[in-house]
Order: structure tokens, then sequence, then C-alpha cells
């Protein structure tokens, strides 16, 4: 009797080493499965919703797409947007599913270093989990540019990667989005693109000295969107809001670039709308569209 | 003799007048070049939400038609209103400097928006509904694409 019982003691970290190695095995043969076309198609309406092209590609110089190297702006220095192609030295090639999740959910590069949050993952963060990897997806269908990243410009004390980790202490809440009892399907839907995907509050929410967004002055516009450019309030305030904008109206303005008031929307916007919006179904567009115009109205002329 | 003064004074007014006209015009010209545009712009607007109604509802018609050819004929004389010199350094314009650098570039954005817009009238004109959205999408992106480059920001 005792004989079996000494040879379960012995054999059971052999048997746990195989079940890993067994799931490690699946883990890596999971990596190298390809997409599906449709995970690959539900993938790129995430990744022009979520705006990458706009942050990552230097259009200014004519750069490569997804490679990195445009400048944004920022109270606090330059920040040098990475090569997020799938090349495996200079861009995410070698990101794993798991790796990638970590980034946008919290902030975290695959050797633990922790993101500026230039990189918006304050809002992708509440992205689900699916959505992510369809994205990781598509952006792996992408041409791969072997271009390197340039570093970031920045200041002291913003220079310091670790001062990061004490930003993150006090502005930054990981987890998807709660879900919503008292909400419609539409305005749920409407939550989930302007908070989570699009990411419309760090531009149109004011920061604070420490670049923390203001919660109390939800989407009620910043004199320091991206690249020092001021973007409106979009509460639905009718004097320095959008409050006189009928909610098909703001609708159609995402889809076309174009305001009710005849203007267009704007520099930074028309990227926006270009790479993102206008490439969204009509009912996503309504859904934005419903959620905006519940917000509290907070009158704020940035 | 009271009338050959009057007459003296009158002529060397003009006379001074002539002389000092051609740095007194382009002063001027550059000032009134400025509010020239910035009304007929602010015009675009206005025909710009028939053109918005329009293009949301699908609608082909002469108010369409009329609208789209507003904004056609205004960028054929927008161009002439750029004068060097006339940009947000000098005035309260929201015209960026990168205008002067390579003025041929924006010109062609011009005829490219002229183009868009008269592609709105003559799908309107046919009586086109899906037509006149597809175009003036097109026409709205056409502007997006010179504000987002010539325009600053809004200055107080």
């Amino acid at each position: 009797m005792a004989l079996p019982v000494f040879s379960m003691s012995r054999a059971a970290p052999v048997f746990a080493g195989a079940a890993l190695l067994l799931s490690l095995a699946a883990h890596a043969q999971a990596q190298t499965t390809p997409a599906s076309s449709e995970q690959v198609e539900r993938g790129a309406y995430i990744f022009h919703v979520a705006g990458c092209e706009n942050c990552h590609t230097d259009t200014a110089n004519k750069a490569a797409p997804l490679a990195g190297g445009r400048g944004l702006k920022t109270p606090f220095g330059t920040f040098r947007t990475p090569n997020i192609t799938p090349d495996p030295t200079h861009g995410i090639g070698k990101w794993s599913e798991a790796d990638f999740i970590r980034a946008l959910r919290d902030g975290r590069a695959p050797n633990g270093d922790h993101y500026f949050p230039a990189f918006p993952y304050t809002s992708y963060t509440k992205m689900t989990d699916a959505d992510m990897k369809d994205l990781r997806a598509y952006i792996f269908t992408l041409p791969a540019v072997a271009k390197p990243n340039l570093p970031h410009e920045l200041g002291f004390p913003f220079n310091i990667r670790l001062g990061v980790m004490v930003w993150k202490w006090l502005n930054f809440t990981p987890g998807p989005l709660p879900a919503s009892s008292t909400k419609d399907e539409a305005w749920t839907r409407g939550r989930y693109l302007v908070e989570a995907v699009g990411h419309c509050a760090e531009c149109h929410t004011p920061r604070d000295r420490l670049g923390g967004l203001v919660k109390s002055m939800w989407m009620a516009g910043s004199k320091d969107g991206a690249e020092g450019e001021g973007a409106p309030n979009i509460t639905p305030d009718p004097a320095t809001g959008i409050g006189e904008w009928a909610e098909d109206d703001l609708a159609f303005a995402l889809k076309i670039g174009m305001a009710p008031t005849g203007d267009t929307l704007g520099s930074l916007m028309a990227d926006v709308v270009e790479n993102g919006t206008s490439k969204m179904t009509d009912a996503d567009l309504a859904a934005m569209a419903a959620y905006l115009k519940s917000l509290p109205a907070i009158v704020h002329k940035p | 003799m009271s009338f050959r003064l009057t007459l003296a004074a009158v002529a060397m007014t003009a006379l001074a007048g002539i002389c000092l006209s051609p740095l007194a015009a382009s002063a001027q010209s550059a000032e009134d070049a400025v509010k020239a545009r910035i009304a007929l712009m602010d015009g675009f607007d206005e025909h710009a939400k028939v053109l918005l109604a329009s293009s949301k509802a699908g609608t082909a018609d002469a108010a369409t038609a009329k609208a789209a050819e507003e904004i056609s004929a205004g960028l054929k004389k927008l161009i002439g209103l750029f004068p060097a010199g006339s940009g947000s350094d000098k005035f309260k314009s929201r015209a960026k400097p990168e205008i002067w650098a390579d003025f041929a570039k924006f010109e062609g954005y011009a005829k490219d928006t002229d183009a868009a817009f008269v592609a709105v009238a003559a799908a309107a004109k046919a009586g086109d509904g899906a037509g006149v959205t597809a175009a003036f999408t097109k026409a709205a992106a056409s502007c997006n694409v010179c504000h987002r480059e010539y325009r600053g920001p809004r200055q107080q």
C-alpha cells in the first residue's frame, strides 16, 4: 500500500509538468492558428473605431502605416508613437494574445514596463477581450515594417517611467465597463463605442495638472486636445456644447465630417471621421449619438 | 476764387490719392480679402446646411442643385481672396502660413472641392437622391482635407 502512495507523490510534479507543457503547446498552437476571415473583418472594424492609424502612422512625413514615429505634442512633452506593425523586431510581431490584451487592459508592455497614458489604455481597458483579440488578429494581417522606434521627448519629471506607476495608481481603473441595467441596448453599445474603443474622452475631457481626466467635466471639452489643439464640448449644453444638434444630425455629422451648422468638424476630427466614424454602421453611429445626448449638460467653453 | 480753391484742393487730394494708392490698396485689399473670404465661407455653411439635409434624406431637387452650384461658384472666387500676407500672423484669420508655402497645392485642393460640388449639383439635377448623398459625402471630405491642412484654431 505504501508503494503506490510513494509513487503518486513522486509522480504529481511530473503530471503537473506534463500538464503545463501540454497547455503551453496548446497555447503556442493557438498563436499560430490563422485567424478566421470573420475575425479579421471584425478586427478591422474595431481598428477603425479605435483610430489606431491616426496616432501610429506618421502621415505628415508620409511614413508607412502603423510604423509609428508621429509626434504627439502634449503639455508634458512630445510623445513618439511606436511601431505596431507585425514586425518581430521593431513592431509587435512577437506579441501573444495575452501580451496584446495586457497592453490594452493594463497599459503594460510584454516586459512589464508601464506605458505612458498618451497611449489611451485608460479607455481601451474598457474593451472586451473578444474585441482585443479580433483587433490583434487584424493588425497581424497588415504589412510588417522594420522601422525602429524613436524615443519620447519629455521634460523632467515626466520622463521618469516609474512615475507612470504612481500616475496609474491615481488615475487608472483597469477593467471592462460595468453592465447597465437601466439603459437600453443602443445606449449601452454607444457608451462602449464612445468610452472604450472610440476613446473620445481622451481629447474631449479636460485634464488636471498631472494629466488625469477630470471626471466631473466628462466630455465638456479641453483646450489641450491632441497636438495642443482644443477639443470642443460635446455634452448636450445648448450654448457651449452640442445641445442644439438633433440626435440623428449628430450621427450624420460623425458619418460625413460636417456639423449641422454647415461647418467641417475640424482638424484632428477630420482624421477621426476619415479613418473611423465614416466607416461605422449607421446603427453604431446612432448608438454613439444616443449615449452622447444622454450625458449631463455641462456649461464649458474650452 | 473759392471755386478755384476747391478745385485745387480736390485736384491735390486726387493726386495724393493716386500717388499713395498702391501702398494703400495693398493694405486695404488684404484686409478686404480676409473679410470677403470669411463672408464667402460663412455663406458656404448656409448652403451646406441645405446639402446636409438633402444628403441625409437622399433628396435630389432644385434647391439641392442650387446650393451645390453656389458653393462651386464661390470656390472659384475663393482662391483670389488669399493674397500673400493675409494669413493668421497679420490678421484675425484662421488661414495658416502653409497656404503660401505651396500655393499651387492649396489651389489644387480648391479645384478638387469645386469639382466635388459640381458632382453634387449634377446628381441633384439627375434626380439621383443616393447620388446626392454619395457626392456630398465626398465633397464634405474634400472640405475637411483642406481645413485640416490649412485652417488653424479659431481665434478668440
